[in-house]
């Protein structure tokens, strides 16, 4: 009687526990791997290994590389899956001064999970006067992933230390660098960018900091590690950081 | 305001982010004939990313009013490779800059003195690109 009275939100509240484990078999077996992986971290696994970089008789600094992430890692961690989807979604550049357009294709790409070409954003680009055959100007960096919805701004004077954002999953963060610093980092070169690199993550070692660039520029430019010293060389604050707002 | 300020907010200023695309690199800027204090500077792309450094003639020429930072003229041009820019890494290069900025430019900019830049900065761009800038100012009477 009850029950056919009183409306359905005043109805008493009932809360069921399941352990993991216990009755779905599928939790099981994520429990199991949750272990395995809990394991692997206090035995100190690493989440990914990446080669050394290496400077040349030229001064030429041949940056490292992410080698593989853990995949175990990568199921429970947020931030290496996503890392894992960054470099999946690496492209070398196809025009000598796109490297912006192409830094903007693989973020939106990241962040919408899609299968944009560089292509037809450079396209896009051309139309609205964002992208001639010089370049991009400062300003109009991101301005392509903000025509397709995404939250984009501009920051100058960002110190290297605070690249760290770029390792929320939901922030994708363009840098502008000095090409020629960035690889001859012992040069005296005065810095001044000339090139748009996504940072994928900074990281804080036993063996010092380092970035890895998702760098469009070079055909060795996917998941590329610089220690920071190399990197800050390059690099002046400029950056912009595109998120996702509403879908695209 | 020395040269190296002056220089400072020629790459940096706001209307350098309107107006040059982020993939060029600029040269020194060169006292230029106009109201207040004139200078030219040149836009060229340097490029790297293969190992060693090759250099392009100017896609670019920008006349600012340096007291207002604002751009007065901008001249689109057609770049060429040139050759090797690996000279720009070198410190006799920097050195070549600096005493530019702090020298002759400074003048110019502290006491309005301009005779004679011309050579100082050609001296400062990288060495493939003086030719072509000497021609740019030979076509205008600059020397």
């Amino acid at each position: 009687m009850l029950e056919e009275t009183v409306p359905e939100i005043f109805k008493p509240f009932e809360m069921t526990t399941e352990l993991p484990g216990t009755a779905d078999p599928e939790q099981a077996l994520e429990m199991d791997e949750f272990q395995r992986y809990d394991e692997a971290a206090e035995q100190g696994t690493e989440a990914y290994s990446i080669s050394q970089g290496e400077y040349t008789e030229s001064g030429l600094y041949v940056p490292g590389h992410v080698e593989e992430i853990n995949p175990e890692v990568a199921e429970f961690d947020p931030e290496m899956r996503e890392l894992s989807c960054e470099l999946d979604t690496w492209i070398e550049q196809k025009e000598p001064m796109s490297c912006a357009v192409a830094s903007q294709t693989m973020a939106i790409n990241q962040l919408e999970h899609g299968a944009y070409s560089e292509q037809e954003l450079i396209d896009l680009a051309r139309e609205n006067g964002w992208y001639t055959s010089n370049g991009t100007l400062p300003r109009d960096v991101g301005k392509i992933a903000e025509s397709m919805g995404a939250e984009v701004e501009r920051r100058r004077g960002v110190e290297p230390s605070e690249l760290t954002l770029a390792n929320d999953p939901t922030v994708k963060v363009l840098a502008n660098i000095d090409s020629t610093l960035l690889h001859f980092p012992e040069s005296d070169k005065r810095c001044k960018p000339d090139h748009c690199v996504q940072v994928l993550r900074v990281e804080n070692t036993t063996q010092g900091e380092f970035v890895i660039l998702n760098d469009p520029g070079h055909e060795g430019g996917r998941g590329a590690v610089y220690p920071m010293e190399v990197f800050a060389k390059a690099y002046r604050g400029d950056i912009t950081t595109i998120r996702k707002e509403r879908e695209v | 305001m020395n040269g190296e300020d002056l220089m400072e907010q020629l790459l940096n200023c706001d209307q350098a982010m309107e107006h040059i695309p982020l993939e060029l690199q600029a040269t020194v800027p060169l006292p230029w004939a106009g109201e207040g204090r004139a200078v030219a500077c040149w836009y060229y792309r340097l490029d790297s990313h293969s190992g060693d450094v090759k250099i392009y003639s100017p896609a670019l020429r920008v006349i600012w009013d340096a007291d207002k930072m604002a751009v007065v003229h901008t001249q689109t041009l057609q770049p060429v490779l040139l050759g090797s820019g690996q000279d720009v890494l070198g410190p006799a290069h920097r050195q070549r800059e600096d005493a530019y900025l702090n020298g002759p430019l400074t003048d110019y900019l502290t006491r309005g003195a301009a005779d004679g830049v011309a050579d100082s900065w050609l001296a400062a761009a990288p060495s493939a690109l003086r030719p072509w800038l000497w021609e740019a100012l030979r076509q205008v009477h600059y020397v």
